[in-house]
């Protein structure tokens, strides 16, 4: 763990002081709870986020039982929640005022590393694809699609023109923010999708009016991070992650080389770099080969990762009553879970500003997947690899059946950062 | 390997005049060049290029290192300097106006580009070079604009038009491609192929095949050619009926004999369009008698025929429901088959093609216009000419299931065991013979013959009757010591068999109020209430479901009984929300019910329904 994310905590303090009792005097609840473990006993972990998030927009109250059963939900009953709940699967039980009560209470005990939190608001979702995209192209989106969890498809149009601020929430996949669309130019430069893909960009460029798509690509960059720094919350997966970083911090340097953007990058681009515009990465070494399928060395290589059978990531554990943001974004019904690759799979540790902090890594390697931090008044969120359960996912793969992963650790950790926006909007505003 | 060697000689070969010193520095600028050390490059290139201002290897060389090390300035200089020695290469221009270009200067790009193109220059292959250092650049709009002059100016614009298609494909003008590519078939017919290949290729992408059909529909009375095309065009387009009367008209042109026609036909009855495809196989049948594609027309719409007959029967009959008195169809419904079945016999005797024909006619015979007599025919001629066909023991078996639901269920039983003994039986139809026939002897009280039977499929758990196998086993084995009540249950399972649903309701209900017959009276509540369904007393049906609902875990079968419920809501009363209470039900209160997917399935495609404000399912 590198740091606290302080400004969230000290506002969340106030769940950790207020008791089991006082919870229940002041919220004024209904007959009877709808209890959601998210433990083993579960029977589709990801569908239960869904549901969380359904009763969010129907207005109905919800906490999230931090590390309480795996962290489990307790909503405010409703025959309507009930029976989604049977409809989609997912296990729940309806329970007492008495027993919520003995719950908020085992929950608040100073001897428990637990802690409530209060969702207040469905947050609003953005996720951040180009035109004719198609949901099993990515992780997230695939997730929500089978969550049941409604997102607005948003890209580089929307976020020039200033409607990131409609959402709570921004999702980018593994879109290249750098301009070289994804560095595939060796292999696939003549596959129809790639030239496909160039052009739409190309001609999203210059009706934005930019002579270049890389030029273009840093004003997005740079407005996403404005988006953060006035309270956004942004959680990137697989390429986003370093390429939105490495964007960052050549604002100022022409990086792309003459197939990506028409003109040759500039020869001194890795010692023009600013590391102090970047949210997670530092110090990194830029890959100038044009050539070579891979953006800087911040990513691990699959010959580093090794045998798949052996790679597994474990995640931290975080003090629920003094740490709640980690702890709300590792929830989980497991705590070592099976690794997966990506353009970007695992983030080198040496290369993680300091201000990062890390949630979950290759146990005894500097190999980390899944960090979190704060900028501004918002945070960001980075996730290594494409699928969590698509070891090697490869262009033109079939989409995972998630019907066939309904208790998905890896998905779960998605799924935790869509609700985490939830749980702090109230605080936001104060 | 080779080819390494052949660029090593080409190298040698280029530099065989030089001195070994310059070799060695030109050596020693690239290897800078590739450490990424532009400056030292540059400054041994420059000496190297004083000293030879010819050598085409230390220019490029040092143009591109200029480039590379964005000195864009230097670039232009050389490349002016480069164009008074030479001022007749177009390429120089080319790369002079790329240089432009990349320093953002996009109007002085254009000037230079144009400076080879001016009349006074002109050589139409110039339009093409300038055109492709406009598409390196990825100016486009550039590069079709010099296509366009040089197609204007060009004694063969086919090239021209060819590279423009590619261009307005790429930059998403389908219908300007589209026109490029019809003007070059228009000119000549002989490109049809590469043509439709260059089409082809673009009409999958969003927004593009309705300007394609639009154009090439402007162009269908020039050549058949385009009506041949567009056919193709309106398949991709889904509007089949509009393709077949292109592939009419381009078969008359053409001269086929139906040839196309039988080719669009075939892939009309594979994509399940049957109606059409129906048409399509009467229209050769009709219009080309003496064609070579009569058998294979005539094939194709008794198969037509089937399937579509098949698709009225099963609208027909009301499938969801466990049991049912079948509607058939007349034999006139089904004539055309038969005699098309019948033809097929005929032309290929004893050929075992003739032999499914006559099987499949049985079938259709016994099963869609209930005429036993006339399956049995059929069925006989199979075991009484073909014993070693594959469809002997299938011929038994269906005996035997002809025999067992007309009650002459001592002939039943020896086919089954005949069927069950046969040398060529395959190891499913062995199954369905084992558990037919453990049926009959069970309801002959023969319990442990029965269970020998049915120890035949249950051997493998991989059989798709397994289960049934299992199901019947369990329940014989766990009643056997009830002999007189699991007799009548069996007799009561045959009547059903039978459809004569009245007597098997009499005899389950009766041992449905016996409360000693212990695992049976569970069932026969169930069997009893599918009977009042298949009797189609839906309030009958209904109330004796919800008494097995009421009784919970008492009654293994109670989960089923609310699925049916709500099945009976759905299909049989259509009183939507009521089914979806009943599937609601169904998730809350059994919750390891092996109904669930189908239940969760069903809420939500008649939650759709309801919202789409239809009652129909």
């Amino acid at each position: 763990m590198k740091a606290n994310s302080s400004t969230f905590l000290s506002a969340m303090k106030i769940t950790q002081i207020i008791s089991a009792l006082i919870l229940i005097s002041s919220f004024s609840f209904p007959q009877e709870k709808i209890f959601i473990p998210m433990d083993l006993s579960q029977t589709d972990h990801l569908k239960a986020y869904g549901i969380t998030y359904h009763a969010l927009e129907k207005g109905y109250k919800a906490d999230w039982l931090l590390n309480y059963r795996g962290g489990s939900f307790l909503i405010d009953y409703s025959n309507e929640i009930a029976t989604e709940c049977l409809v989609e699967g997912v296990y729940s039980e309806n329970i007492s005022l008495a027993e919520a009560s003995a719950m908020y209470a085992e929950i608040q005990s100073e001897d428990n590393n637990m802690d409530v939190v209060r969702l207040e608001k469905a947050p609003k979702i953005g996720v951040y694809v180009p035109p004719g995209f198609q949901p099993w192209d990515d992780a997230v989106t695939l997730v929500l699609e089978y969550a049941k969890v409604p997102y607005e498809k948003i890209w580089n149009d929307e976020i020039l023109r200033g409607d990131l601020s409609k959402y709570d929430w921004l999702h980018l996949h593994h879109e290249d923010f750098t301009g070289q669309y994804g560095k595939f130019y060796a292999s696939f430069s003549n596959a129809q999708w790639y030239i496909d893909q160039q052009i739409a960009y190309e001609n999203n460029a210059k009706k934005n009016g930019f002579k270049k798509v890389s030029e273009m690509m840093k004003e997005v960059t740079r407005t996403i991070k404005s988006y953060v720094g006035q309270g956004g919350f942004l959680f990137a997966m697989c390429s986003a992650t370093d390429s939105y970083d490495i964007a960052l911090a050549a604002e100022n340097v022409d990086i792309c080389a003459q197939m990506y953007d028409g003109d040759p990058a500039d020869p001194q681009a890795q010692s023009k770099l600013d590391y102090s515009k970047t949210l997670a990465f530092t110090n990194f070494k830029l890959e100038m080969n044009p050539y070579v399928y891979e953006y800087s060395d911040i990513d691990i290589q699959p010959i580093e990762v090794g045998n798949m059978e052996n790679d597994y990531f474990t995640l931290f554990e975080f003090s629920a009553k003094y740490d709640p943001v980690p702890t709300m974004l590792t929830q989980n019904h497991v705590n070592v879970i099976r690794g997966f690759m990506g353009q970007t799979t695992m983030f080198r540790k040496n290369l993680i500003k300091n201000s990062v902090t890390i949630l979950a890594e290759r146990q005894g390697t500097d190999q980390v997947k899944y960090i979190h931090g704060n900028f501004g008044r918002g945070f960001f969120t980075f996730y290594g690899g494409h699928d969590p359960e698509d070891y090697q996912h490869a262009v033109g793969d079939p989409p995972t059946d998630l019907n066939l992963y309904k208790n998905s650790p890896g998905y779960r950790l998605i799924l935790n950062n869509i609700l985490f926006p939830a749980a702090t909007k109230k605080k936001q505003k104060t | 390997m080779k080819k390494t060697l052949f660029i090593l000689f080409l190298v040698v070969e280029l530099f065989a005049q030089q001195n070994p010193f310059d070799i060695n520095q030109f050596m020693l600028a690239e290897a800078y060049e590739q450490q990424g050390n532009y400056s030292k490059a540059i400054e041994i290139i420059e000496q190297l290029y004083t000293k030879d201002t010819q050598n085409p290897n230390y220019f490029n060389k040092l143009v591109n290192l200029y480039i590379t090390s964005k000195n864009f300035d230097a670039a232009v200089s050389l490349l002016n300097s480069r164009i008074k020695m030479f001022p007749q290469d177009p390429d120089n221009y080319g790369q002079l106006g790329s240089v432009y270009y990349m320093m953002g200067d996009y109007k002085k790009a254009k000037d230079v580009w144009e400076i080879p193109l001016a009349k006074t220059n002109r050589n139409s292959m110039n339009f093409r070079v300038i055109a492709n250092y406009a598409i390196e650049r990825r100016a486009f709009e550039t590069a079709i604009e010099f296509l366009n002059r040089g197609k204007k100016e060009s004694d063969d614009p086919t090239m021209y038009s060819f590279d423009l298609g590619e261009l307005y494909s790429l930059t998403m003008q389908y219908e300007n491609a589209t026109k490029e590519y019809c003007e070059l078939l228009k000119k000549n017919p002989g490109l049809y192929s590469t043509v439709e290949a260059k089409i082809f290729s673009f009409i999958n992408k969003p927004e593009a095949l309705q300007p394609t059909i639009k154009v090439v529909s402007s162009y269908q009375s020039q050549d058949v050619v385009f009506k041949l095309l567009l056919a193709k065009l309106m398949v991709e387009d889904k509007k089949y009926d509009k393709a077949f009367e292109l592939y009419i008209e381009v078969d008359k042109i053409q001269n086929t004999g139906g040839q196309l026609l039988i080719d669009y036909a075939n892939f009309l009855f594979n994509e399940e369009k049957f109606q059409l495809a129906k048409e399509a196989y009467e229209f050769i049948i009709k219009n080309f008698p003496e064609s070579k594609q009569i058998p294979s027309a005539k094939l194709g719409l008794t198969k037509t025929l089937e399937s579509l007959t098949l698709q009225e029967f099963r609208k027909l009959n009301p499938e969801w429901k466990t049991f049912y008195s079948t509607v058939y169809l007349t034999e006139e419904k089904t004539q055309k088959i038969l005699s098309a079945y019948k033809e097929v016999i005929d032309l290929y005797k004893h050929s075992e093609i003739a032999i499914e024909a006559r099987y499949r006619s049985a079938l259709i015979l016994y099963y869609v216009n209930n005429k036993p007599e006339k399956a049995i025919e059929q069925l006989n001629e199979i075991i009484n000419l073909y014993p070693t066909s594959t469809y002997f023991p299938k011929a038994l078996i269906e005996l035997g299931n002809i025999y067992l639901q007309t009650a002459q269920i001592e002939i039943a039983k020896e086919k089954y065991l005949s069927a069950q003994n046969s040398s060529r039986v395959f190891e499913d139809d062995r199954n369905i013979a084992s558990l037919q026939l453990s049926k009959v002897l069970a309801s002959e009280g023969n319990f442990n013959a029965a269970i020998e039977s049915l120890k035949k499929i249950t051997f493998s758990l991989k059989n798709d009757l397994t289960n049934d196998a299992l199901e019947f086993s369990l329940i014989m084995n766990t009643a056997k010591n009830d002999s007189s009540n699991l007799v009548k249950f069996c007799k009561a399972e045959i009547f059903t068999e039978q459809k004569n649903f009245t007597s098997a309701k009499s005899i389950y209900e009766e041992i449905a109020l016996n409360p000693q017959a212990f695992v049976l009276h569970s069932i026969c509540k169930l069997r009893s209430a599918e009977m009042e369904l298949a009797l189609n007393n839906y309030p009958e049906a209904l109330k004796k479901l919800g008494a097995i609902v009421d009784e919970e875990e008492k009654n293994i079968y109670s989960d089923k009984a609310l699925y049916l419920t709500a099945k009976i809501y759905e299909y049989g009363i259509i009183d939507l929300s009521k089914a979806i209470e009943s599937y609601q039900k169904l998730l809350g209160r059994f919750p390891k019910s092996i109904y669930l997917d189908e239940a969760r399935e069903r809420i939500q495609h008649l939650r759709e329904k309801m919202k789409e404000g239809k009652t129909d399912v």
